[in-house]
């Protein structure tokens, strides 16, 4: 029933009501403090001497409103007076160790100084309850009082202000050294020390001592809140004590619990009032009380809302952010578009001007290791390099040790520094962001070497393809030259063996008698010609069969009048060698074939000439051609029982220059052409030649090809 | 009276066909490259002309383009003499006007002559046999 009690204070006296709540609320803003600072980091001499002032504070502000309490009893008020000396013996001492270790985490005297200094403000200490400081205490009025200070009062003053004092100084000259960060926080905390040290030293101390007043000592309390405002607003705005997210809520329960008190207080005073006697103020109380529980949700979110619109003006939900960067993360792999999203969410949440990643081996490195942050370093090369890039924080991505990519951040858009809540985003995406770049870079790296190895392959084709073609030019060139000469010179041959079979044919139809052995060189001169004839026409046709010149003229051929061509042309030789020769080229059901006539009759020749040429002397020789119809192909077949092709050279009877190793067919005049052309021939018509033969028996010539066909030019 | 024009550069070849046809009773002048025959076939006025495609100076399809292009010369039938069987400059000369080519070396000259005699006996362009 705390409440109540208090409440019964309030009735009672009304006037001091409002000292009261100010006693709470630097009690409770001192708490604050205390939790804050040890619960961040206990081990720090800076956190811990906070925590101790706040301590001092808050005793020193207690003991301060029960020595003021009205109608008390001057021994009593004299006790409580020396309590408060008692109490506030270690300000000094606690304010000059602070002001030398701030912010740090150590001071930097020694442990006999330190216990030196304590040492003192102990026998101040005890002193405070001799009556060497405080000799008497004479109450003016119910609210009033004076004191009769002794010779103690100036231990305390040096103790309380020369500390003090040298503390100060101390700060300044902190202040005037330090650089960025530390100095905005060195000079909030300094300007709320002194201004609220120097305040109620003058109206606790000299008013008190010097003046014999103890009216100012009331505003004591309020002047301590100054320092806690100032160090409040160092803490949240400038990350002193690195405390921040934990000020929300303690700020808001503490704004909170002020409200529920200073409500109900109200409401209790003013329903006493209003209301008719009769009902107990306890009544009152308690009814205030639940109608505050009632309305505790609503007020916690009314006070929630107003800490957080003072305190955390462009907040952003730093699990929700996270989620939002993972899912990017897990999503992309292609590391333009990877970072073209987190940058994308990284300055709308955070609102910063410039994020940017490097992740190029050349500029990774480049800011260290280490996360820098601009306001947090002291000035040197490193600050005046981030100064210069216009970087703000520098966010080194490492993975397995390595440092695959650096994130650097420049200004935010309010102008601001870097929230804690921002720093601790940073460290949770760092890890991450470095796994995923790596991912990325390392798909990268395979792309690039695709690449790279597409370009090589590629490269090194088109310099074979190069090579190939030269090559090819170069034979293709010989080939060229090869038939050039051949034509040239089967054309040159032409002339003169067109000249001796020309006059060869006048001595034969001139009229004059030639002898019988005349007639007979003639016929050998003749034979010989006719030769020539067919190895140069050979050879042309070849050169321009290899040349890709041979000419095929489609004409309708009936096969009959082709055999009788072809007898004319190989009658004689038959006749010559006693080879009987019998031509049918009759087909049931074709009248014309649409061939090339000349060609055919080139080939028929050819293959009937060997036919008849390569017979056995003791045998009587025959040759047989006929033609049949095969599907859409005319097979016209030579059929001879000469000696025949052995196995071993069956393979070789369509190469060029071929010629049997038989005695008899060496004794035979040859070239080794014919069947080469005939094939070359029967190939440009679309047909082929095939064999077979049993050496010793003959053989048989299959010359087949199409019945119709569309004429055609150029077949090589 | 039958003028026979032969243009033709070997001289062998050209006194060769020159005898077939003095056989025949024909009269028969000669040329010895494309120029010189140009010059004769104006002067001469011949029947027919015998003319060879591979000539020094002016090679025989040049000489028929000439005298296909020239009113006056343009009646005469021009007979294509050639060294090789399925050569393109011969079908190319049928295309121009020539009424027929002859390849040397198959064809004896008493055959040639005979071959003329056959051209001039029923001498159109249009039912001339081309082969």
């Amino acid at each position: 029933m705390s409440l109540s009690i208090v409440c019964h204070w309030c009735l009672a006296y009304s006037g001091i009501m409002l000292t009261l709540a100010i006693v709470i609320l630097t009690v409770l803003a001192n708490v604050v403090i205390v939790v804050m600072a040890l619960q961040r980091n206990p081990a720090s001499a800076t956190h811990r001497l906070l925590a101790a002032l706040s301590v001092v504070t808050a005793l020193w502000t207690v003991f301060n409103y029960l020595a003021l309490i009205p109608n008390t009893a001057p021994e009593t008020r004299l006790f409580w007076v020396r309590t408060v000396m008692f109490a506030t013996a270690p300000y000094g001492t606690i304010i000059l160790l602070l002001a030398d270790a701030f912010p740090g985490p150590s001071t930097n005297y020694g442990r006999r100084v330190v216990w030196g200094l304590f040492g003192y403000n102990l026998i101040t200490a005890v002193l405070a309850f001799s009556p060497w400081m405080f000799a008497q205490l004479i109450n003016t009025s119910a609210t009033n009082f004076t004191l009769r200070p002794g010779w103690a009062i100036v231990v305390y003053a040096i103790g309380f202000m020369g500390f003090m004092g040298v503390g100060f100084a101390k700060l300044i000259k902190k202040y005037r050294a330090s650089m960025g960060l530390l100095k905005t926080q060195i000079w909030l905390f300094l300007i709320g020390l002194i201004v609220s040290f120097t305040l109620l030293t003058l109206t606790n101390f000299i008013a008190v001592v010097v003046f014999g007043s103890i009216q100012l000592t009331s505003l004591g309390p309020p002047f301590t809140l100054v320092f806690f405002v100032f160090v409040m607003y160092a803490i949240i705005k400038h990350k002193l004590l690195d405390v921040g997210a934990l000020v929300v809520r303690a700020v808001t329960f503490t704004m909170l619990l002020l409200g529920v008190v200073g409500v109900e207080a109200g409401l209790v005073w003013s329903l006493t009032k209003i209301l008719p006697e009769g009902i107990d103020s306890v009544q009152v109380a308690i009814g205030g009380a639940v109608a505050i529980v009632m309305g505790y949700d609503t007020l916690r979110s009314i006070f929630t809302k107003l800490t957080e619109r003072v305190f955390f003006r462009g907040r952003y939900n730093t699990e929700g952010v996270l989620k939002q960067l993972t899912r990017v993360m897990a999503e992309e792999i292609e590391i333009e578009t990877l970072w073209g999203r987190l940058q994308k969410i990284l300055e709308r949440e955070m609102k910063v001007t410039e994020i940017k990643l490097e992740w190029k081996v050349e500029g990774r490195e480049r800011w260290g290791r280490e996360r820098l942050v601009f306001d947090e370093l002291g000035e040197g090369e490193q600050k005046e390099q981030l100064r210069q890039a216009e970087v703000r924080v520098v966010l080194p991505l490492i993975t397995k040790d390595e440092v695959v990519g650096v994130i650097t951040l420049g200004d935010k858009l309010s102008g601001e520094i870097y929230s804690v809540q921002d720093l601790e985003l940073l460290e949770i995406l760092a890890p991450q962001a470095a796994v995923a770049i790596k991912n990325a870079q390392s798909y990268h790296q395979i792309q690039e070497f695709n690449k790279t190895l597409e370009e090589r392959v590629k490269e090194r084709s088109h310099e074979l393809m190069a090579a190939q073609e030269r090559e090819l030019q170069h034979t293709t060139d010989l080939l060229e030259l090869k038939n050039e000469f051949v034509f040239m010179s089967s054309h040159d041959l032409a002339t003169p063996v067109a000249a001796i079979s020309g006059y060869m044919s006048l001595i034969r139809d001139s009229k004059d008698k030639l002898s019988k052995e005349m007639q007979n060189n003639l016929a050998a001169i003749g034979e010989s010609v006719e030769r020539l004839k067919s190895l140069v026409n050979d050879l042309l046709q070849i050169a321009r069969g290899e040349s890709g010149q041979l000419r095929v003229e489609m004409g309708a051929i009936e096969p009959a009048v082709l055999g009788d061509n072809v007898l004319r042309r190989v009658g004689v030789l038959a006749k010559a060698r006693g080879v009987k020769l019998d031509i049918d080229l009759n087909v049931a059901g074709v009248k014309t074939v649409t061939s090339d006539g000349q060609k055919l009759m080139e080939i028929l020749e050819n293959l009937l000439t060997n036919a008849i040429r390569y017979r056995l002397s003791d045998a009587e020789g025959w040759v047989r051609v006929s033609a049949k119809k095969e599907s859409d192909k005319l097979v016209i077949t030579v059929e001879d029982n000469g000696f025949g092709i052995s196995i071993k050279e069956q393979a070789k009877v369509f190469s060029k220059f071929f010629r049997s190793e038989r005695r008899e067919v060496r004794e035979q005049p040859g070239t080794g052409l014919g069947l080469y052309v005939s094939q070359m021939l029967a190939s440009a018509l679309g047909g082929e030649i095939s064999f077979r033969s049993e050496e010793g028996k003959g053989s048989v010539f299959n010359l087949s090809f199409p019945l119709e066909q569309k004429p055609r030019k150029g077949v090589k | 009276m039958v003028k026979i024009l032969i243009i033709e550069d070997d001289p062998l070849m050209q006194r060769m066909y020159q005898k077939a046809f003095g056989f025949d009773g024909y009269t028969v002048v000669v040329a010895g490259d494309g120029v010189e025959g140009l010059e004769k076939i104006r002067s001469e006025q011949p029947t027919l002309v015998l003319l060879d495609v591979m000539m020094p100076k002016m090679n025989g399809l040049d000489v028929l383009t000439k005298i296909k292009a020239d009113p006056e010369l343009k009646k005469i039938p021009v007979i294509m003499l050639t060294n090789l069987a399925g050569s393109a400059d011969a079908e190319k000369a049928l295309l121009m006007g020539a009424v027929k080519y002859i390849v040397k070396s198959e064809q004896e000259p008493k055959a040639v002559v005979q071959m003329v005699k056959e051209i001039l006996a029923g001498y159109t362009r249009d039912n001339v046999p081309t082969q």
